[in-house]
């Protein structure tokens, strides 16, 4: 718990060094938003009906959701210790005190949390305070499951960040999963298009993915696009996959440190 | 003409070194294309589920996305030395360029041609001429004509904003991303017709960064959709790229002045 408390004080203060590129960060979130609420209004406004399953309403607010916890969602490995592994400095990871799994976990979930906690919090504002059609609005009867959903979400981004890492101990380079693995994750979380928007078929194998619970299952839950009923049923496949995935990034990165060659001299 | 045989001089050398990596350069480029026809997968996939939007269909759409994201590889391909001349000001070789008996606009542009754009082009090619293909009409040959002059107008602007964006790092080398939301952002702006957006909105876009004008004015005309303009507009749109070239130029101009070494 200490050592994830240092962790995160410092991806704060790394966040907070660049001041300027976090207002240009919120900057581009709200143009985005912007943009594809406006696309979605005129969807709506031709064919109103045609989704089945999400009203204009929760559809905005899903955008908005989205853009404002972009980088928390984002996958991709620690660029730090991938570039350690290659150069051999990982050798002083090793020496740490600490369990490398927990300290790994606890570097990937400050460095998704650090910017969430900087940028989100603007942009939900001005989410909430858009006039008319255009306001964010939460459901606010399943906020809690919605909230612990989000919290689910944050600890599944964090444990996929870990497994990309631990995958360069096979690797060395880690520029094809640091890649490939998010534009996967824009189209099946939910990133690119609300899942609701979906062919039925395609929609059904997405959300049981793991990509959909990081995105979709806390978004869908806070713009109340689901029953109570399919809420508890998403909170469970979060949590499986959450077990499932931490136990993995266990095993790999156990694995892994087995069969570490400390490249470098 | 002596400048446009030492730039496909330099370009070719940048090439063959960029050529040394081929697997490298093959990923970067299919990791390119993936990365950018996934909006156009998203564009399809909010077509199948509600069928049209403000009165345009799939084909047509196509063809806006199509020029903007032609438009867009070809100035960031072409004008990728201004997207990394931040580096350029911040080591100081900048002075070398300063030196040299060309122009400095001339030398940035010819430091850099990045292939792996190619990705993007080839997407937003395929998306054109298939979007072309499937017009009920088919198009005239003066119609394609237009969209050439629309894809050429495009390059045009975004070279300017990469201009202005270059220009910038001599006031300031932090937040150049802020320009990215006026290229990646317009791009997917312009993905779909001005019409459904926020009057604000359109007007910044036709009249601040005219993107609109490059391909939405030019498309409804083309489409047969009302506009509060006269037709002949749509010829005299694309100019409007040129304009705003000239424009990246002047500020590039004033920016040069502007210029104090960093390096040693």
């Amino acid at each position: 718990m200490s050592t994830f408390r240092a962790l995160l004080k410092t991806a704060l203060r790394q966040q907070l060094q660049y001041r300027s590129a976090m207002l240009v960060g919120i900057l581009t979130q709200l143009v985005f938003a912007f943009i594809y609420i406006m696309v979605y209004m005129a969807y709506y406004t031709y064919s109103p009906g045609a989704a089945q399953g999400m009203t204009l309403s929760q559809a905005v607010s899903y955008t908005w959701i989205n853009q404002a916890c972009l980088r928390m969602m984002s996958l991709s490995g620690l660029v730090e210790i991938q570039e350690m592994m290659r150069d051999g400095r990982i050798a002083f990871e090793l020496a740490r005190p600490a369990d490398l799994h927990g300290m790994w976990l606890s570097r990937a979930l400050a460095v998704r949390l650090a910017p969430f906690a900087l940028h989100a919090p603007l942009t939900i504002a001005i989410g909430l305070l858009m006039p008319g059609e255009m306001r964010l609005s939460f459901a606010l009867e399943v906020l809690p499951a919605g909230l612990l959903s989000l919290g689910m979400a944050t600890l599944l981004s964090a444990a996929v960040t870990v497994l990309m890492t631990a995958s360069c101990f096979w690797t060395i380079d880690s520029n094809g999963i640091n890649r490939l693995l998010p534009m996967v994750a824009k189209v099946c979380s939910g990133n690119l298009l609300p899942l609701a928007f979906y062919p039925a078929g395609v929609r059904a194998v997405l959300r049981a993915l793991p990509f959909a619970a990081i995105a979709d299952a806390p978004m869908r839950i806070l713009v109340g696009a689901c029953t109570a009923r399919e809420a508890a049923a998403t909170l469970a496949m979060q949590g499986v996959w959450l077990a499932a995935l931490l136990a993995l990034g266990r095993v790999v990165t156990g694995c892994g440190v087995r069969r570490c060659m400390v490249q470098g001299g | 003409m002596e400048s446009i045989k030492t730039y496909f001089l330099l370009a070719l050398a940048d090439l063959r070194s960029q050529m040394q990596h081929k697997a490298s350069f093959v990923l970067g480029a299919v990791g390119n294309f993936c990365a950018t026809i996934i909006d156009f997968l998203g564009i399809w996939t909010l077509f199948a589920s509600f069928g049209a939007l403000d009165g345009w269909t799939l084909a047509q759409i196509a063809v806006l996305y199509g020029v903007i994201n032609l438009s867009f590889s070809i100035a960031e391909a072409v004008g990728r030395g201004f997207d990394l001349f931040a580096g350029m000001v911040k080591s100081g070789d900048f002075d070398r360029v300063l030196l040299r008996l060309r122009g400095t606009l001339f030398q940035v542009l010819s430091s850099r041609l990045e292939l792996t754009r190619l990705g993007r082009f080839a997407q937003g090619a395929g998306v054109l001429i298939l979007g072309i293909a499937a017009q009920p009409q088919g198009m005239s040959a003066g119609q394609l004509g237009l969209l050439l002059l629309c894809i050429l107008g495009g390059v045009a602007l975004f070279l300017g904003l990469l201009m202005m964006q270059a220009a910038l790092c001599f006031w300031t080398v932090e937040s150049l991303e802020a320009f990215n939301v006026l290229t990646y952002g317009g791009v997917t702006m312009a993905g779909y017709p001005l019409s459904v957006y926020r009057s604000w909105f359109r007007r910044f876009f036709l009249y601040v960064v005219p993107l609109g004008c490059l391909n939405y004015l030019p498309a409804a005309v083309l489409f047969g959709k009302d506009l509060p303009y006269p037709a002949f507009t749509a010829y005299l749109a694309p100019v409007a790229g040129g304009l705003f070239l000239l424009l990246g130029a002047l500020v590039w101009q004033l920016g040069v002045r502007h210029y104090r070494s960093a390096g040693a």
